[in-house]
């Protein structure tokens, strides 16, 4: 049975469909990538698998458990977690702050120091800035953060939006061998992201939308070969 | 060749919609005065004063989206300087024997002194405008709140011109059904040609997205103030009117009593429209005459052990309920988004849509059609 | 002026620019969290100060249980108004929200005047607390002291709870960004929950200080405090927590020296004058004192 499992999922703002009947899976262990160009519809979907967005339609499955509908307070404490797009640290609140935050929904809140100590040694940069305000660290050290505030609560399933963008070449090195470690670890990922080459070299499988709607699917491999991913990116021959 | 009822020019659109809403407060007026007797009359009196009001009120708050809660001030305003400047002498040597020479010895016919009324609100619309229009849309509301709470003390505290808490008395009646009713239309159609004005259509957009508007080069600053300045008069004008039918007042009844009416009926019958204006002042001026009979009845009423002294403010409560029911059920307003003349449009186009299809209509599903 | 008498006021402004600055700081909280300004916060002092009159002169208790029932009263207020009259408006607009509470505003006035009295009611007081003692040679109001203390000790109450607790930190993250909040399992109910709480305790214990220097309560008691305080807090900067605290102060600070310093025939036009000040100061500073420059005009 899938960790994380999408049925006909459709998400509208309004008048406006961002994302129509799609269905993907996510097995545990794995790392999914989830590509397309801007306004393809991908933070809309994760956002809506967290239930973050009120006009969304579909069934979402998280370990068994029907989660369509639950606010992101309760799906969180299921062991899923997302980090958003634009990292959305909190600017006025200090970097250990922000980590305690991300225990919250952890259910033994003894392991709460320990993992702390394991972001610190994971991002040596947080834990010398740990007394200063979030909203003071640079681009590349917020995403590190951000990635590590959501790590607090020891989820099972990651979502996580766009972690490169906007950042120096090493911070998205830095990310991507990060991705790898957290799948040696055990914590399954759904990566979304507009940087097809490094995405398609650490993930196993992939899916594109494109306009909202599933086009392509397949292995990484297979997709890093198939001249699809340009086309459906560059918007050849799509509806 | 296809034909179609539009209402293509902002001229022709306020002047359909004053034209029907008009026509509605007119017939009204009619009824009134030929059937009813004086106690209605006066409360259609009072209605068509608060139509002036809740309309001057939407001018500005209802085409910036910026609730705010001191328009009451202007009607005080209006009220007392109109009152100097229509009262005999004589009366004011007895009741402000302090006043200024030059305003004591005055007495002048309705339209001039209407016209020095609206010059000193305008005046103290701008002292308090300039600084409003600078702020957020967050602050305003707020801010309106201390331009009502200065006024107020100031009439209050300016006893020699207004005998402070102490009743204002001696103001010639000077209101009928017509006069208002006049006045009505004057106001509708000023709220209407403003709305659809280029200043009015930009003001409304900063409603909508104000980061978007700016970024397009609108003015919201001014715009506002223009709005504001515009509002006061009218409102100013109607408080010009209830005084004067009033004939005796005093500094508290522009407060925040008043103040609540208003709102309120703004915001039931829909805060964007001219029409939700009217509707609104309309359905509130009923409720509160219900209210009022009401608390009335129960006056000294007794039901086994208990007995009701008196109610206070039934209205009051009345009006609170209905706001509420409004924001949580409708909060557009029972009358919407949509002008009388552009409600009239649509069921017209509606009527002729399934009357005889039209193939060079795009269909609705935005596809190509045809 | 003479040193005794600038303590006085100096004692004064602080004691009443604490009693603004704890309802600010309320009105901010629930502003910050939930982006509503509550209109009927001063319903929530009015009904406290009600708890404190009918607790020292209906059953007669003393003092202490006077303030204890101020302060659960305000808390009560503030919870049951979020639960009953809020919760169907929570998410929407800005104005839906400030109309809503402007609506509550009205009706529970005019309940307090229908259930309880139009009249003031009065209560009595210890006369110990009007006594002066000696403070570094100049003679000091008891319940002025206490005010201060009382205003100071609530303020490191709250800055210990939003800096040390989770819950705290929770709100203000809250208040930073709502919908992330909720993604770290922060529940939204929880913390609007708390920020009307905290309101609600704030509010009583203004109204404990407010009613123990008038001696009586009114159906409107809380109307022109509340909107001083909400004028404060626009001033201080709008949703800024220091800001309200700060709008407070200035606010206390800028009425007691017009009640010092204006001229006799002026004295009536005082809350005018200080109305007057605090729009001429948001003219020089739109954004509040505490604002960013960059905040929304």
């Amino acid at each position: 049975m899938a960790l994380l499992s999408v049925e006909h999922l459709t998400v509208s703002y309004g008048a406006i469909r961002a994302v129509r009947d799609v269905s993907f899976s996510v097995e545990e262990g794995e790392i999914v990538a989830i590509l397309g160009a801007n306004g393809a519809g991908k933070s809309s979907t994760l956002n809506a698998i967290m239930g973050m967005v009120p006009g969304s339609e579909g069934g979402v499955t998280f370990d068994g458990q029907e989660t369509h509908g639950m606010r992101p307070e309760r799906v969180v404490r299921l062991g899923m977690t997302l980090t958003p797009e634009g990292r959305h640290v909190f600017p006025n609140l200090t970097v250990d702050e922000n980590l305690t935050l991300g225990a919250i929904p952890l259910r033994d809140r003894s392991k709460a120091p320990g993992l702390r100590q394991q972001a610190f040694d994971r991002f040596p940069v947080l834990g010398q800035r740990r007394g200063q305000a979030a909203g003071t660290l640079s681009g590349g050290e917020q995403q590190q953060l951000a990635i590590a505030r959501s790590l607090m609560c020891s989820p099972r399933l990651l979502l996580l939006d766009e972690p490169s963008l906007g950042l120096a070449p090493r911070y998205v090195d830095l990310i991507f061998d990060l991705i790898i470690d957290l799948r040696r670890e055990g914590v399954t990922i759904l990566l979304v992201e507009q940087n097809v080459d490094q995405t398609l070299l650490i993930a196993d499988r992939g899916y594109v939308l494109v306009t909202g709607q599933l086009q392509m699917t397949g292995t990484a491999a297979d997709l890093r070969a198939s001249s699809g991913i340009e086309r459906a990116y560059l918007g050849i021959g799509a509806d | 060749m296809r034909e179609r009822l539009t209402l293509d020019s902002p001229i022709q659109r306020s002047l359909a919609g004053t034209g029907l809403l008009g026509a509605l407060l007119a017939a009204l007026a009619v009824v009134v005065a030929l059937i009813f007797g004086p106690a209605e009359q006066q409360v259609a009196l009072n209605f068509y004063i608060w139509v002036i009001a809740v309309v001057g009120f939407g001018i500005y708050s209802g085409n910036s989206g910026i609730m705010t809660f001191g328009h009451v001030a202007f009607m005080g305003i209006g009220a007392y300087a109109g009152a100097l400047l229509t009262m005999a002498p004589a009366v004011k040597a007895q009741s402000v024997p302090n006043l200024i020479v030059v305003v004591q010895d005055i007495q002048l016919p309705l339209l001039p002194a209407i016209l020095g009324a609206l010059v000193v609100v305008g005046i103290v619309a701008f002292i308090f405008g300039f600084p409003l229009s600078r702020l957020s849309a967050a602050a305003t509301p707020i801010a309106t709140l201390a331009m009502l709470m200065i006024v107020y003390v100031v009439l209050v505290g300016a006893a020699d011109i207004t005998r402070g808490s102490q009743t204002f008395f001696g103001v010639p009646p000077l209101t009928d059904l017509t006069v208002v009713v006049i006045f009505a239309i004057v106001a509708i159609l000023t709220a209407r040609v403003f709305r659809e004005s280029v200043p009015g259509l930009r003001l409304r957009a900063s409603r909508e997205d104000e980061l978007a508007s700016r970024s397009m080069g609108v003015d919201v600053a001014n715009l506002r103030l223009l709005a504001w300045m515009l509002s006061a008069l009218v409102v100013g004008l109607a408080g010009f009117l209830l005084g004067h039918n009033l004939t005796a007042f005093s500094p508290k009844q522009f407060y925040f009593t008043l103040q609540f009416a208003l709102v309120a009926m703004l915001v039931v019958g829909g805060p964007t429209t001219v029409t939700g204006a009217v509707g609104g002042a309309f359905v509130v001026t009923l409720l509160m005459e219900t209210a009022r009979r009401v608390e009335g009845l129960l006056a000294g009423f007794s039901l086994g052990p208990i007995t009701i002294d008196h109610i206070f403010g039934l209205q009051e409560v009345t009006l609170g309920l209905v706001i509420l029911a409004v924001m949580y059920r409708r909060r557009e307003g029972l009358l919407g988004r949509l002008e009388v003349d552009e409600m009239l449009v649509r069921w017209w186009r509606g009527r002729r849509a399934t009357a005889m299809p039209d193939r060079t209509e795009k269909p609705a599903d935005g596809t190509r059609g045809g | 002026m003479d040193l005794d008498l600038f303590v006085q006021q100096l004692v004064n402004a602080i004691s009443l620019g604490g009693v603004y600055a704890l309802l600010a700081l309320g009105l901010a909280i629930v502003f910050s969290v939930m982006g509503l300004v509550n209109f009927a916060h001063g319903e929530i002092m009015t009904l406290a100060g009600y708890g404190m009159w009918f607790v020292g002169m209906v059953i007669g208790l003393t003092l202490p249980f006077m303030f204890l029932a101020a302060i659960l009263l305000g808390l009560l207020a503030a919870v049951l108004m979020e639960r009953i009259a809020f919760r169907p408006v929570r998410g929407s607009s800005v104005v839906t929200m400030l109309i809503t509470s402007f609506a509550v505003s009205g009706i529970l006035q005019v309940t307090f005047q229908n259930v309880i009295s139009p009249r003031p009611r009065g209560i009595v007081f210890p006369p110990e607390i009007s006594q002066t003692i000696d403070v570094f040679g100049v003679d000091v109001e008891i319940i002025k002291l206490m005010a201060i203390v009382m205003v100071l000790g609530s303020l490191g109450l709250l800055m210990l709870f939003l800096r040390r607790t989770t819950l705290g930190i929770s709100m203000r993250a809250a208040a930073q960004d709502f919908s992330v909040a909720r993604l770290m399992g922060i529940r939204a109910d929880t913390v609007i929950a708390v920020a009307f709480a905290i309101s609600g305790l704030l509010a009583g214990v203004a109204a404990f200080l407010w009613v123990a220097q008038r001696g009586s309560v009114d159906p409107a008691m809380g109307l022109t405090p509340v909107i001083k305080a909400f004028i404060a807090s626009v001033m201080g900067g709008l949703g800024s927590l220091p800001g309200a605290v700060v709008g407070g102060f200035v606010l206390g600070f800028i009425e007691v020296m017009l009640q010092a310093w204006l001229p006799d025939a002026a004295l009536p036009f005082k809350d005018a004058v200080s109305l007057v000040i605090v729009i001429a100061i948001l003219l020089w500073r739109p954004q509040g004192l505490l604002g960013k420059a960059t905040d929304r005009v």
